[in-house]
């Protein structure tokens, strides 16, 4: 347990970078965007543009906030290259670890920096939001908060939440797979000279079990999922959406786990 | 604790080629060993195996009598080309990995060992030269105190004076009961070191003797391997 911390407090620190940056790109670029869209440049000099329906803070917070569904998906993509780069890092697989645990710990850093680009963006959003007010008192006072929190809205809420993480998780394991079982095929077949070659037989391995994880998909819907899981606990819509992506998160990730112990090897340098 | 290393019956199968087959090895403590045989003849698979890299072998590898891979890497020393750094990380942040990451890394080894090597802590691994990058990887292979040290040709880049200062000096950097086993085309060069050598061919060890055995022979090393090698041919 001593170990998995330590891993993970270095890979997290690892990722943290990218957060960092790309925090620091939506900060600005979001600033840049608010400062054009509030001021325009004619006659050798910068002019406020009057027929905005914002002031320039809550804007530049609206701008920022909205940032977060580019810059996200951008940190997304970076974790899901990074995970497949360390998987097959040497420097990185020769902890004291077992290549299982050394997965789960990378993928579960990967997830805690996402958690915490939300977060960032949460805190800086929150920080613009009371500069606004303190700097138009008029936006406070037009300020009105309702919340209609029912059980069944709650719910709902929860369980979208609880979709995009495991959705987020899903195509973390899925990449992985791919990568790991095509590599693992791959020292299986007589070796090709060519790296054309071997990307062109890759891409052919990846599609065929991609067809195959489609085929597993459909068959554990139709049975397992709908007799263990549906009638047992009788959930229904998203709930049941969830406890099939919950079981599925499980399956990917004890295969991804096996395959790295057994077949996935690092780099040679 | 067992012997440093013992394997046996190890064979290793890639891309339809037996790489390594029938493989029996045993180290015993406080050596100094050479790895020697011709490229690909498994020589940096072997030690792959024995640190848990490299997957789906046959065959029993123990390192200080632990089998499982993560025992393994917790008792061995590999040197590692440093690519899962950036190439702007500090030899600093390289440290602080190290000592995070393996509890037996001595910094107070290091520090001696960067000042022998001449590298500076704030240099980033883009401002070293292939022969300086070589040199922290030697320094940070020997900071930690463990039973097996892997050294998979560690002075290839590095230039003639500062290769022969540094093989001079590996016997003050290992501990007594350690055991290092180091592949290397400079056979010449690493001989006075050596307590045993080694001999990888047709994919399995073909010869395991003692440097004093061979010198007993009136033969240097380096005679003794490019004997070996003439032997077999004329066979």
């Amino acid at each position: 347990m001593v170990m998995f911390n330590h891993l993970f407090g270095k890979l997290f620190e690892k990722k943290a970078k990218y957060v960092h940056l790309l925090v620091v790109l939506q900060f600005i670029s979001s600033l840049a965007s608010a400062f054009f869209t509030y001021f325009s440049f004619y006659s050798g000099r910068f002019h406020l543009n009057l027929n905005n329906n914002l002031e320039f803070f809550p804007g530049w917070m609206a701008l920022f906030a909205s940032f977060t569904f580019l810059f996200g998906p951008i940190l997304y993509i970076l974790t899901v290259v990074q995970n497949e780069r360390l998987n097959r890092s040497k420097t990185w697989r020769l902890a004291p670890i077992s290549d299982g645990t050394f997965y789960i710990d990378n993928i579960l850093s990967s997830f805690v920096s996402l958690i915490y680009f939300v977060f960032l963006d949460f805190i800086i959003a929150l920080g613009l939001f009371f500069v606004s007010i303190f700097a138009y008192p008029k936006f406070g006072k037009n300020l009105r908060f309702e919340l209609n929190l029912d059980t069944d809205t709650f719910l709902t809420f929860i369980c979208i939440i609880l979709l995009v993480i495991l959705t987020a998780l899903f195509i973390y394991f899925l990449v992985s797979f791919l990568n790991f079982s095509s590599q693992a095929i791959l020292s299986f077949l007589p070796q090709a000279s060519s790296h054309i070659l071997i990307s062109f037989i890759r891409i052919f391995i990846i599609i065929i079990l991609m067809g195959l994880l489609v085929k597993l998909y459909r068959v554990l819907i139709n049975s397992f999922v709908n007799l263990f899981l549906l009638k047992a606990t009788d959930l229904a819509g998203l709930e049941y959406v969830v406890g099939m992506m919950f079981v599925v998160n499980l399956i990917m990730l004890g295969i991804n786990v096996f395959l790295i112990n057994h077949f996935f090897e690092a780099e040679e340098k | 604790m067992g012997n440093p290393l013992e394997i046996t019956d190890l064979v290793y199968k890639k891309n339809q080629k037996k790489i390594i087959t029938n493989l029996d090895l045993t180290l015993k403590p406080g050596k100094i060993v050479a790895l020697l045989g011709e490229n690909g003849a498994g020589k940096t698979t072997l030690m792959r195996i024995i640190s848990g890299v490299a997957k789906n072998y046959r065959g029993t590898v123990k390192v200080a009598g632990f089998t499982k891979e993560a025992d393994r890497k917790g008792h061995l020393s590999f040197t590692d080309g440093l690519t899962g750094f950036a190439n702007s990380t500090k030899i600093s942040d390289i440290i602080k990995f190290y000592q995070i990451l393996y509890q037996d890394f001595n910094l107070k080894q290091f520090e001696q060992l960067r000042e022998f090597m001449n590298l500076k802590p704030d240099l980033r691994l883009s401002e070293l030269s292939k022969g300086m990058k070589e040199k922290l990887v030697v320094a940070l292979t020997f900071s930690r105190r463990v039973d097996l040290y892997l050294l998979d040709e560690p002075f290839s880049g590095i230039d003639a004076m500062a290769r022969k200062k540094i093989i001079k000096s590996i016997i003050l950097w290992k501990q007594e009961k350690s055991t290092i086993l180091v592949s290397d085309h400079f056979v010449n060069e690493i001989a006075a070191v050596l307590d045993e050598v080694v001999i990888i061919k047709n994919k399995t060890v073909c010869m395991q003797k003692s440097t004093e055995a061979i010198r007993a022979d009136n033969q240097s090393v380096e005679e003794f391997y490019e004997s070996f090698y003439q032997r077999e041919e004329d066979e």
